[in-house]
C-alpha cells in the first residue's frame, strides 16, 4: 500500500512537472499616427582640432532616435508586461560597436546579469559615458581598435551611452528583470512568445515617443494589441 | 602666601603685555589686487532669464569663482572632476535631453573653468545649450 502510495506521488509530480505553463502569444504593432515624421539632420562638426570627423560620414547624420517606417511603424520601442522580477533569469553577453560615429545597435535589451562589451571600430578616439537618469556610471576614453570595454548589469532599468566627443551618439541599454520582454522591429511589429495568460498592464517605452501603458487579456486565443502615439508622446 | 599670589599675577599680566593682540600691532595686509571682469550666464533651453554682470574678482579667481559670485553654484563630478560646476542656479545637465553647461572664456573653450586664473577684462560665458540627437 505504502508503495503504492508513493509511485502515485511520485508520478504525479512528474505529470505536474512535466504539464507545459499555459502560454499564449503577444503580438501587435506600435504606430505612430499623423504624417511621417522627418529625421532630424545633425551637422557633423568637430569640437576641435584634435577631434576630426573625417571618417563620420557628413556633411549631416540623419538621428537614429526616432525611426518611422512609410507605413507609421515605430521601431525600437521596448514593450513589457508588469510581472515579478525573474531569478532565474540567463544573463548574456551583448555587443554594441561605434561606428561611423553610431552606437551599433541604437537600442540593447538584454536580462539582468548581462555584460555589454563596447568596441570602438572607427579610427578615431571616443569617450564612452554611461548614465542612469541624470547621473553618470561610467566614463572611459576609447582609443581605435583598442580593447573593448566591459559594462556589467545587476540592476533592471534604462541606461544612456553617449560620446563625450561626438554629441549626437547615444544609444540605450535596456535591462530586463523577466523574460516578458520584447522591442519592436524597423516595421514596428513585436512580439512576446509564451507569456503567461491572465490579466496584465502592458508597458510600452520609446525614446522619443514616450511612455504608455494599457491593460491586456491574454487567453488561448493569443493577444494583438495596437500601440498608437501621437507625435510628440 | 599673599605675595606669592600676588606674584603670580604680576607673571600673568606680564606674559599678556608681551604677547600683543593679533590685528592690533601687526601690519595691515595688503588688499588683494581685485580684477575686473564680465560674466554672463545664458539658460538657453531651461527658460529662466539670463544674467549679465561685471564685476571685481580677486587675482587668482577662476570662471568657476566669478560665476559663485553672480548665482549660486553646485560643485560635483559632471565628467572627470569632483570641482566641476554640477549646477548652476539649480539647473542641471539633462543627459536625455542632450542638455549641457559650457564655459567659453573670451570665446575660447579650451581650459578648465576650475583652474584657470582670470586676467582683467576677462570675459566668461556659462552656456546652457541643448545639442542635437
Amino acid at each position: 500500500m505504502d508503495l503504492l502510495r508513493t509511485i502515485a506521488i511520485v508520478g504525479l509530480g512528474i505529470f505536474c512537472a512535466a504539464a507545459p505553463v499555459r502560454a499564449g502569444l503577444l503580438e501587435g504593432t506600435v504606430h505612430v499616427d499623423g504624417p511621417r515624421p522627418k529625421p532630424v539632420n545633425i551637422p557633423i562638426t568637430s569640437k576641435s582640432p584634435d577631434h576630426p570627423v573625417d571618417s563620420c560620414g557628413g556633411p549631416t547624420k540623419a538621428s537614429d532616435r526616432l525611426l518611422v517606417s512609410e507605413a507609421g511603424g515605430v521601431a525600437n520601442a521596448v514593450l513589457w508586461l508588469e510581472a515579478k522580477a525573474d531569478e532565474a533569469l540567463e544573463p548574456s553577453t551583448a555587443q554594441l560597436d561605434q561606428r561611423a560615429c553610431d552606437f551599433v545597435p541604437h537600442l540593447l535589451l538584454v536580462p539582468r546579469g548581462s555584460t555589454v562589451k563596447v568596441r570602438n571600430s572607427d579610427p578615431i578616439l571616443h569617450n564612452l559615458r554611461l548614465f542612469r537618469e541624470t547621473s553618470m556610471l561610467s566614463h572611459e576614453w576609447q582609443e581605435p581598435k583598442t580593447e573593448e570595454v566591459t559594462w556589467r548589469f545587476d540592476k533592471p532599468g534604462r541606461f544612456l551611452v553617449r560620446c563625450g566627443v561626438h554629441s549626437w551618439m547615444s544609444a540605450w541599454v535596456v535591462i530586463a528583470d523577466h523574460r516578458y520582454y520584447a522591442m519592436s522591429n524597423p516595421d514596428g511589429t513585436f512580439a512576446m512568445p509564451d507569456a503567461p495568460l491572465g490579466e496584465y498592464t502592458l508597458h510600452v517605452w520609446h525614446e522619443v515617443l514616450g511612455e504608455q501603458q494599457r491593460r491586456i487579456s491574454l487567453d488561448e486565443n493569443d493577444a494583438k494589441v495596437a500601440i498608437r502615439y501621437t507625435q510628440g508622446g | 602666601m599673599i605675595s606669592a599670589r600676588m606674584r603670580s599675577i604680576g607673571v600673568v599680566i606680564v606674559l599678556c603685555l608681551s604677547h600683543p593682540v593679533h590685528g592690533l600691532s601687526a601690519k595691515p595686509e595688503p588688499k588683494p589686487e581685485r580684477l575686473p571682469i564680465t560674466v554672463r550666464i545664458d539658460f538657453g533651453p531651461a527658460d529662466k532669464p539670463g544674467r549679465e554682470e561685471r564685476l571685481l574678482v580677486d587675482k587668482g579667481s577662476t570662471p568657476k569663482d566669478a560665476l559663485s559670485m553672480v548665482v549660486p553654484i553646485q560643485s560635483g563630478e559632471v565628467c572627470c572632476n569632483t570641482r566641476e560646476v554640477a549646477a548652476i542656479d539649480g539647473i542641471r545637465p539633462d543627459p536625455t535631453k542632450n542638455r549641457w553647461w559650457n564655459c567659453r572664456l573670451n570665446d575660447t573653450t579650451n581650459f578648465s573653468p576650475f583652474l584657470k586664473e582670470l586676467q582683467a577684462g576677462d570675459k566668461v560665458e556659462w552656456i546652457y545649450s541643448e545639442q542635437l540627437q
